[in-house]
């Protein structure tokens, strides 16, 4: 007589195999203990817990590693940083230079169709703003070239939480911006913010991940 | 070189609980049971302590016959040093700080 597998505990078996077929080779005799420690658990609900677990593990070192041992990932996140940085860098360079004064600026930001961009380039703490994500973002692309992922993902977090505060601070002290900015909300700005929550998941998973060493013995 | 940071409550959680019974193996799920750590955090802990030479592994045969081989953990003698010198310096740290919450 065989014994009845629970849901759970079928489910549980799935979670590990695939946990272990996700996990980077050199890091596979991981896969290979998570699928015989559920083995060893006796609650299904506990087990269920466990393999979840271990899925989860599994995604984030198979991104993580995806990007810390792959040179055309990391070109792609920092060609995409490096070229995230450039607008808000020239927002912030040409603000600085209409604040100056510049006749060029003025008669730029005078014209009628560029009037509402007065209210950024006339703004000290957006030019402030815009330069400081502007480089942070850059900072982080270098980051990704250089391979310190760390850094890099630590840079975008600390820029994602500034822009979050940005947004909160547009709305309450510039309502005029925020609705200029609002009526301007296309399908392309949401891709694009969801593919940047993306990119800090993936680098924040990557950020824990060891370098692979070629020749490294595992076990 | 990998990082050697290894002060996060977590692993120092793991460490003391290793440091118990030094010389004898864990299981991944008593480790989890002793820490109340979940394999989410457990996993990517003990393979960053294993990169760094820090914790040694081996597969022991299960008690119970059919079951597969489990992984076992225990500290390499590097990792045991480590790992006293941390709970020590954390100890170190936050005693000054307990010693002003007994007070007050």
């Amino acid at each position: 007589m065989t014994a009845r597998i629970t849901w759970r505990r079928w489910c549980s078996r799935r979670f590990t195999a695939v946990a272990a077929a996700l996990l980077p080779r050199l890091e596979s005799p991981w896969g290979d203990a998570m699928k015989a420690e559920i083995e060893a658990i006796e609650d299904d609900r506990d087990c269920l817990r466990w393999a979840w677990g271990c899925l989860r593990t599994a995604c984030v070192r198979r991104l993580g590693a995806g990007l810390r041992n792959h040179r055309n990932a990391r070109s792609l996140v920092g060609t995409y940083l490096l070229l995230m940085s450039i607008a808000p860098l020239c927002v912030s360079v040409f603000g600085m230079v209409y604040q100056s004064g510049s006749r060029r600026a003025l008669d730029y930001v005078s014209q009628p169709a560029h009037q509402k961009q007065a209210l950024v380039f006339g703004s000290v703490p957006l030019v402030i703003f815009f330069l400081v994500s502007g480089a942070l973002t850059l900072a982080s692309a270098l980051a990704v070239f250089n391979r310190r992922l760390r850094t890099a993902a630590e840079l975008m977090v600390v820029w994602f939480a500034l822009s979050q505060i940005f947004e909160l601070g547009v709305y309450l002290f510039y309502p005029a911006l925020w609705a200029w900015s609002a009526t301007d909300l296309s399908l392309s700005t949401m891709i694009r913010a969801a593919l940047n929550v993306c990119l800090i998941l993936w680098l924040w998973c990557a950020r824990s991940v060891e370098r692979e060493r070629p020749g490294a013995s595992v076990h | 070189m990998p990082r050697i940071a290894n002060r996060s409550k977590q692993t120092l959680l793991v460490f003391q609980s290793l440091l118990d019974t030094p010389t004898s193996w864990k299981h991944g799920y008593e480790l989890s049971q002793l820490t109340d750590l979940k394999s989410g955090t457990l996993y990517p802990l003990l393979m960053r302590l294993s990169e760094q030479g820090l914790l040694e592994d081996r597969w022991e045969e299960s008690d119970i016959a059919g079951r597969p081989p489990r992984h076992a953990y225990r500290l390499t003698s590097q990792g045991r040093a480590f790992a006293r010198e941390a709970l020590s310096e954390t100890q170190a740290a936050t005693a000054p700080r307990r010693r002003l919450a007994k007070q007050s």
